[in-house]
């Protein structure tokens, strides 16, 4: 019911924008950061499954445009790198429990995304609200950071950073607010996907223990949600 | 046209602090209870006569150990196949630590050192499955050969080694470290 209440709330807000958009869309600049929400695969934590990524919702923060040549359609593009930080924990405790130590320590930096992406936006202009919908394509490049692992007895391992590059594709929405003639806010909803292939090595692993994988080829998707400044003439 | 330049040169700043952010975080698993074993048996069955098979226990490792049965009786001149069995009899019901053992056999080892004056060798038979350079011996099964009869000890200690198991005793720390009396006839 909630669901359906907010979907004809958007309905009954894109039908009341579609009636009384007469204007054209203005080109802008903006701004925006956020939160990178995770889903699927890439944001369980459990140990055992060599799919699980581990990843945590993280923030994203980039730069985005669009050039309106009609009064609805236009061509934009994105720059934005997304970081989710490691649900360590639940590695140090598999970790813990696999080689039987009574202590087992694990520390890593975050995941990083870094995408570029292009693709054509239909917007409606009312008054000082222009409604975005967008549909984009492009690269990402992936960086798995590496995983340190210290076993009591001083006894450590890494698996070692790796990176890979893979399509990568954004749906959404967005809300922009004028508040001054070249200057304003805007909110945006989008689904990003993207599937790298990882291929993952360790160092100084010197016994068959432990959770270990050779690659990793899941995807990373979610929902973002952003806030922007823009800039628009 | 300035502003946006200015847009555009803020969120490279702003992209470039994000990245800067990146900080290392750390999770420390809570520190556990030490595996509990209380009980080592050595069960030697005589090659040549599968009938005759020899044991030694010693009880109560986690308080006072008891060695009152811990005497190997062997024959001289003798080949014999041997398990060694790990319980834990704090638990309710006991917990077969042996098979726990196995389960982690790429991090333990079994030393077997018989004294200088006692005539016997021991050669473990089984390996586990770390990747090269390893397989390394594991110890759960071994080979017992007397020679002349004489009297001594037999030392056994289990080697943890978690991520240093290089098919040596010196890596690690000790589960288990206790000795047998060897009696060859």
């Amino acid at each position: 019911m909630k669901q359906f209440c907010y979907l004809f709330f958007l309905a009954s807000l894109l039908n009341l924008t579609l009636a009384q958009a007469q204007e054209k869309a203005r080109s802008f600049v903006e701004v925006f950061g956020g939160i990178a929400g995770v889903s699927g695969n890439f944001s369980k934590n459990d140990y055992s499954n060599p799919a699980s990524g581990f990843a945590r919702t993280g923030a994203n923060l980039g730069i985005q445009g669009a050039w309106f040549p009609g009064k609805h359609f236009g061509i934009g593009a994105t720059i934005v790198q997304a970081d989710y930080k490691v649900h360590t924990q639940s590695l140090a405790e598999g970790y813990l429990e696999d080689f039987d130590v009574d202590e087992a320590t694990v520390s890593s930096k975050h995941y990083q995304l870094r995408s570029l992406l292009v693709g054509p936006y239909y917007s409606f202009t009312c008054h000082k609200f222009t409604l975005d919908l967008r549909a984009l394509v492009g690269i990402s490049n992936t960086t798995l950071p590496a995983l340190n692992v210290g076993l009591e007895d001083e006894s450590s391992f890494t698996q070692n950073k790796a990176t890979a590059t893979s399509f990568a594709y954004q749906l959404g929405a967005g809300l922009r607010y004028a508040i001054f003639s070249h200057l304003g806010l805007a909110l945006r909803g989008d689904y990003a996907s993207t599937k790298p292939d990882f291929s993952v090595s360790y160092t100084n692993l010197n016994n068959s223990s432990g959770r270990t994988i050779s690659m990793y080829h899941e995807k990373i998707n979610g929902f973002n949600g952003t806030i922007g400044i823009f800039y628009q003439f | 046209m300035k502003r946006v330049y200015t847009a555009i040169v803020f969120s490279i700043v702003m992209l470039s602090l994000l990245g800067a952010c990146n900080k290392e975080e750390q999770s420390v698993a809570p520190t556990i209870d030490n595996e509990s074993l209380t009980t080592v048996t050595l069960q030697l069955t005589n090659k040549a006569d599968t009938s005759d098979v020899v044991t030694a226990t010693v009880d109560d490792l986690n308080s006072t150990p008891d060695f009152s049965d811990a005497t190997l009786n062997l024959k001289a001149n003798t080949s014999y196949s041997g398990v060694i069995l790990l319980t834990d009899n704090s638990t309710n019901p006991a917990t077969d630590v042996t098979a726990e053992i196995k389960e982690r056999e790429n991090i333990h080892l079994f030393v077997y050192t018989p004294s200088s004056d006692l005539n016997l060798g021991v050669t473990i038979t089984d390996e586990d499955t770390n990747p090269s350079p390893g397989p390394y011996p594991v110890g759960l099964t071994y080979d017992v050969t007397t020679g002349a009869a004489s009297t001594g000890t037999l030392n056994v200690v289990l080697r943890h080694q978690p991520n240093v198991k290089d098919g040596t005793a010196t890596p690690g720390s000790s589960d288990l470290d206790t000795d047998f009396t060897v009696i060859i006839k």
